[in-house]
């Protein structure tokens, strides 16, 4: 797993230095930038999960460092953090009209400061498990659709099926089928892995691998395989 | 206000203040522990460090009486000595900060306030390195 980046940026390293103690005892990776001008170049070399800005830099400020970050698609969406010596109600109003997600007011506490950080990264974390679930469910859903709706199994060997479909399955595609055949032989739902699609006038024919099949299960299967063979020569 | 009437009195303003903020001492001594690393000598080292760059950075300022940026140095040292907990330091670097920006003619009182600084920023440096050999 990557570590997850913390890009601080301020002027002042006394602050850097302070900060940096805090995220390494928060088991993150802490980047430092006195120099507000680099900050678009080192985000485009890192990941960076959590932008720490200071407000109040001479030259570049903090606020003209948010603009720039936001105006840049591919970063705006990395969370930042403003830090700040003045906590007035304008100046944070200011911060997050901009775009930043919290502020922690000068001197660092490493208490707010690990919380407030901690509370960015878990939510974003919690998103994307989310944005997997939905994927994996929307998936699952449409899965299952096609093969109730559209697909039909042409031959099973030991451990391969073949199916035509009338939509193509992209190859690594793994699915649980819930066709007739497994009901008959009492085999649940077993899963099953694109190994191959080949594209004919009326569709497609998909190739699949069984997946996770227990010793009985196969069993069932070799056992249907010669039925079919039987049935054939007879 | 003569110059021993300034002198007094802002001894008098400073003289029950604490130094320094020992929880403040301890948390860092504690970030230390949980990382392996010598972070309150470091913090300390790197604020002895630039309170010397800034306040040559202030008497030369003052010499060319770029008052403004006494001003923001004494904020910067302010900024510092407030993340260190160093609660005497604090309070004088932030009235360095308002005497340069309310006061700009009173240079002899500016020249006498970052004297303080200069020897309440030795003494307690000096007391926070012999704290932190002892936590050591």
């Amino acid at each position: 797993m990557s570590p997850i980046n913390i890009l601080v940026i301020d002027d002042n390293k006394n602050d850097l230095l302070m900060a940096k103690f805090v995220i390494m005892r928060m088991g993150y990776n802490p980047i430092l930038l006195d120099n507000p001008s680099k900050a678009i170049e080192t985000l485009q070399s890192a990941a960076v999960s959590v932008i720490v800005l200071d407000y109040d830099m001479p030259g570049m400020t903090g606020l003209d460092v948010l603009k720039k970050i936001k105006r840049n698609t591919t970063l705006a969406k990395i969370p930042i953090v403003m830090l700040t010596g003045n906590s007035s109600s304008d100046h944070v109003r200011n911060t997050v009209q901009q775009g930043a997600m919290d502020y922690i007011v000068k001197p660092i506490d490493p208490t707010i400061f690990e919380t407030k950080i901690n509370k960015i990264i878990n939510a974003g974390l919690q998103n994307k498990k989310e944005d997997w679930i939905e994927f994996e469910l929307d998936k699952a859903t449409k899965a299952e659709l096609k093969i109730f709706n559209y697909s039909r199994i042409i031959s099973i060997g030991e451990v391969s099926l073949t199916l035509a479909a009338n939509q193509d399955y992209p190859v690594g595609f793994t699915f649980f089928s819930d066709a007739q055949i497994f009901h008959d032989l009492e085999i649940k739902n077993p899963a099953l892995k694109v190994e191959a699609s080949t594209k004919t006038s009326d569709g497609f024919i998909i190739r699949c691998t069984m997946v996770g099949l227990s010793e009985v299960e196969l069993k069932k299967v070799r056992l249907y395989q010669k039925l079919l063979v039987s049935k054939k020569v007879s | 206000m003569t110059k021993k009437e300034f002198e007094s009195g802002i001894k008098l303003k400073y003289e029950h203040l604490l130094s320094f903020d020992r929880t403040k001492v301890d948390e860092l001594i504690q970030i230390g522990k949980d990382i392996n690393e010598d972070v309150l000598d470091q913090m300390l080292d790197l604020h002895f460090k630039t309170s010397i760059d800034i306040v040559t950075e202030i008497n030369a300022a003052l010499q060319n009486s770029e008052l403004l940026k006494v001003a923001e140095l004494a904020h910067k040292f302010k900024s510092n000595s407030g993340q260190l907990g160093l609660l005497k330091l604090n309070v004088m670097c932030g009235d360095l900060e308002n005497l340069t920006k309310d006061m700009p003619n009173c240079k002899v009182e500016i020249c006498e306030l970052i004297n303080l600084i200069l020897h309440e920023n030795q003494l307690t440096l000096s007391k926070l390195k012999l704290l932190q050999g002892q936590a050591a």
